[in-house]
């Protein structure tokens, strides 16, 4: 007995096997038993038909608005494309549709909604079973002094992202998970910024203005008070500017996006 | 590692799907006795799904079953996945971590799919070395069950349960015996599922798994979306006359009914389970 296996002959049958699923190679068919009635070739469609069927309901399970957007015909056409270019190299099937954006903008340059869907329910299904962490909160900012303020530093929660979209794919996946009719798809003149996060167990999102943009992108960076007071000058009056940084402050608060202060 | 005779039977449990989360922790709480959860659907850094399994947890025995270990691959053994098993075992402690002795891709891919092993000393050998590194890993012993097939390779050198047995024995681990498994692929193979019953080693047994299959006509298809058929219940009667009151649980993954059909057919799992008690005993 050797002590090294050689199991070269058993990764070869491996390989044949997996090309036959995924590409219908079929030089694995003479190391298959067939019988009468169910031939080698009928067997070993049964694993790839499995292979396509499963991979397909995978995508419509994470993507089901943007299968309900383009119609289960068109988006079985879609999955076949994406399983043959984007195989699953991951454990658990939950994270096999991650490229799916990338195919849409390459495949519907015309049609940018589509990828901007995609990421949109990728993101906020990101925010669904990301990380968690326990908020502060609103007693911990009334508990600190004064002379502190200009210095602190705000932690977000991990599931906070914000979005920069140049469609309404938004509002469209807003209506398709009301079951109710999508809005018309349109590109916007210019792109609007979105916040996803989730608050507790549940998912939420919300548009931004451009002044809640740069205060957040300040923040999340670990800018202090006093930077964020700086970021909000290019919006508000300098008297107003306090007043809005601590009411954008509480109202993150509020929303359980703060987990740490320091 | 835990003791080498199986955990004692936790009775009888189902497969916790999202849809009755709310069931088994409300109006139906203390239906089943136990739970096994999929591996990989808690393979995830926070949220809902972990939040239930946590709660379903404190009033549940859970075992966790995974179907991406790949124990049968030639690739290198997944050491990122083994890890995070690990850490969802530590968190959750499960009775039992269980997975399929199948391979489920190489070359990096996952097919997603249990694929079958061609029964030879070789791959029988490569299968030991690898349970053992894994259980090693987890710092647990393993629970291997057998899958369905469709296919069968013309290099074997011995049956699936000659196999089965020689895995067990030498790599000291544990099996789930799948009793729709066995009857699918006794169906796809024409083998007598009774003789393959006979040649699993009793003492390596710790748990029971019941689903519902398609019939295709000359074949058939594993597929979960359908109660249990009258065949897999006689086979299971056998399958308790031969190896006892096992934690028995029934696989929904498709076609999910309400959580009271499902405990309807564990009833009959139940009667079915002192009916070949009885048996045993009076033989």
């Amino acid at each position: 007995m050797s002590a090294q296996l050689d199991t070269t002959e058993l990764a070869e049958l491996q390989r044949d096997f997996q090309r036959l699923v995924m590409h219908g190679h079929e030089r694995i068919v003479t190391a298959v038993e067939g019988s009468p009635e169910v031939p080698a070739t009928l067997r070993l469609a049964i694993y790839s038909e499995a292979y396509r069927l499963r991979l397909t309901e995978a995508l419509a399970s994470t993507l089901p608005r943007l299968q309900a957007l383009l119609g289960k015909e068109q988006f079985a056409e879609l999955a076949r494309e994406y399983i043959d270019l984007s195989p699953s190299r991951y454990p658990s099937i939950r994270w096999f549709g991650d490229r799916m954006p990338g195919l849409l903008c390459k495949s519907f340059p015309d049609q940018p909604w589509l990828a901007e869907l995609a990421t949109w329910e990728w993101s906020v299904a990101t925010a669904f079973d990301g990380a968690d962490a326990e908020p502060v909160g609103i007693d911990a900012l009334a508990a600190i002094a004064p002379e502190q303020w200009p210095t602190l530093t705000f932690q977000f929660h991990p599931t906070v992202q914000v979005l920069a979209m140049r469609t309404n794919a938004p509002v469209i996946f807003k209506a398709l998970s009301a079951d109710d009719s999508p809005p018309e798809c349109v590109e916007l003149s210019e792109a609007q910024s979105w916040l996803i996060w989730r608050e507790g167990l549940k998912t939420q999102y919300r548009s931004l203005g451009p002044d809640e943009v740069a205060a957040l992108a300040v923040m999340r960076d670990g800018g202090s008070f006093e930077m964020l007071c700086d970021a909000l000058c290019g919006w508000h009056d300098a008297d107003a500017v306090p007043v809005q940084a601590a009411g954008l402050l509480k109202r993150w608060v509020v929303e359980q996006m703060i987990v740490g202060v320091s | 590692m835990s003791q080498s005779s199986p955990h004692p039977s936790l009775g009888f449990g189902l497969g916790v799907r999202p849809t009755h989360y709310d069931a088994l922790l409300g109006e139906r709480r203390g239906s089943v006795s136990w739970l096994e959860a999929l591996t990989e659907n808690y393979l995830l850094p926070g949220g809902k799904p972990l939040h239930y399994l946590e709660r379903l947890r404190a009033d549940y025995p859970i075992v966790l079953h995974g179907v991406s270990l790949s124990i049968g691959s030639t690739d290198p053994l997944n050491e990122t996945y083994l890890r995070e098993v690990k850490a969802l075992a530590d968190r959750v402690e499960p009775a039992w971590v269980s997975d399929h002795l199948c391979w489920t891709g190489v070359d990096g891919v996952n097919l997603h799919d249990l694929m079958p092993m061609p029964f030879t000393e070789t791959a029988l050998r490569h299968v030991v070395s690898r349970i053992a590194a894994v259980q090693e890993r987890l710092g647990r012993r393993l629970v291997l069950e057998n899958v369905s097939s469709y296919v069968s390779f013309t290099r074997c050198d011995m049956t699936e349960w000659e196999f089965l047995r020689e895995i067990a024995e030498r790599a000291d681990c544990h099996l789930l015996l799948d009793v729709n498994n066995v009857y699918v692929s006794s169906v796809n193979h024409g083998f007598d599922p009774l003789a393959y019953l006979r040649g699993i080693p009793a003492e390596r047994v710790q748990q029971f798994h019941l689903a519902g299959h398609r019939n295709m006509g000359n074949y058939l298809i594993d597929t979960h979306d359908e109660p249990v058929c009258e065949s897999v219940w006689r086979l299971f009667h056998a399958a308790v006359e031969r190896f006892g009151a096992l934690s028995t649980m029934i696989e929904r993954d498709d076609n999910i009914p309400e959580l009271d059909v499902l405990l309807a057919e564990l009833d009959r799992a139940r009667d079915i389970t002192t009916s070949a008690q009885r048996a045993k005993s009076a033989a």
